[in-house]
């Protein structure tokens, strides 16, 4: 398994926007394209208190190559999106990386 | 639930030494502490391929100063510590943050 580590800087105030968002139309067409989440988090104490945090599940990075690129191109994700900018943007910049769990991870 | 996430930075050539470490002695020695990871992945594809990311999970801060002190203070990991660090330091730099599920989290 790969996870994917995605990390959201919002832009300043969107924080709300962005977990609406995802709580009431992202997650919902993910189950449509069975992309997998391992979590969501927002900060405590760290680095950024604008910054969601999550993790996504994949079996391989062809599945991830598949199933993203349809979910980019889902008309119903493109204007549910854009109804959820039109005040302006909602995420400044987002960092992802790929990685592996070790032999004695508790999260495989 | 609060989630710690730890980002070890490890000496060139030092991420198999931690590795072995963790699996072999601190987890160990956590068990006996109390303290639950959730979670442990190396880099597949990111900032760095000396890096290990962990999670940490806690029921509240209160519990985490007090079994992570008690961890520090343990004589046995300064002593097995010692050890694995007899031919130099495994560790460069850690990073570390604190970390809330939202509401939709699939980790509560």
């Amino acid at each position: 398994m790969i996870y994917e580590l995605r990390v959201y800087h919002c832009v300043p105030g969107k924080l709300p926007d962005l977990i609406k968002r995802f709580d009431t139309i992202t997650l919902k067409l993910w189950e449509k394209h069975a992309i997998h989440q391992a979590g969501f988090w927002t900060t405590l104490v760290g680095p950024g208190n604008n910054d969601l945090t999550y993790f996504l599940k994949w079996e391989s990075l062809a599945e991830r190559e598949a199933k993203m690129a349809k979910f980019g191109a889902d008309p119903d994700w493109q204007s549910a999106r854009a109804k959820t900018e039109e005040a302006g943007p909602i995420v400044a910049s987002i960092t992802n990386s790929f990685l592996t769990p070790t032999s004695f991870s508790s999260a495989k | 639930m609060i989630y710690e996430l730890r980002v070890y930075h490890t000496m060139p050539g030092k991420l198999p030494a931690l590795l072995k470490r963790f699996d072999e002695i601190t987890l160990k020695i956590w068990e006996r502490h109390g303290i639950k990871q959730a979670g442990f992945w190396t880099t597949l594809v990111g900032d760095s391929n000396a890096d290990l990311t962990y999670m940490l999970q806690w029921e509240s801060l209160a519990e985490r100063e007090k079994k992570w002190d008690a961890f520090q203070a343990d004589p046995e990991w300064h002593a097995k510590r010692a050890e694995t660090e007899k031919a130099g330091p495994i560790n460069a730099r850690v990073e570390n943050s604190f970390l809330v599920p939202t509401s939709f989290s699939s980790v509560k």
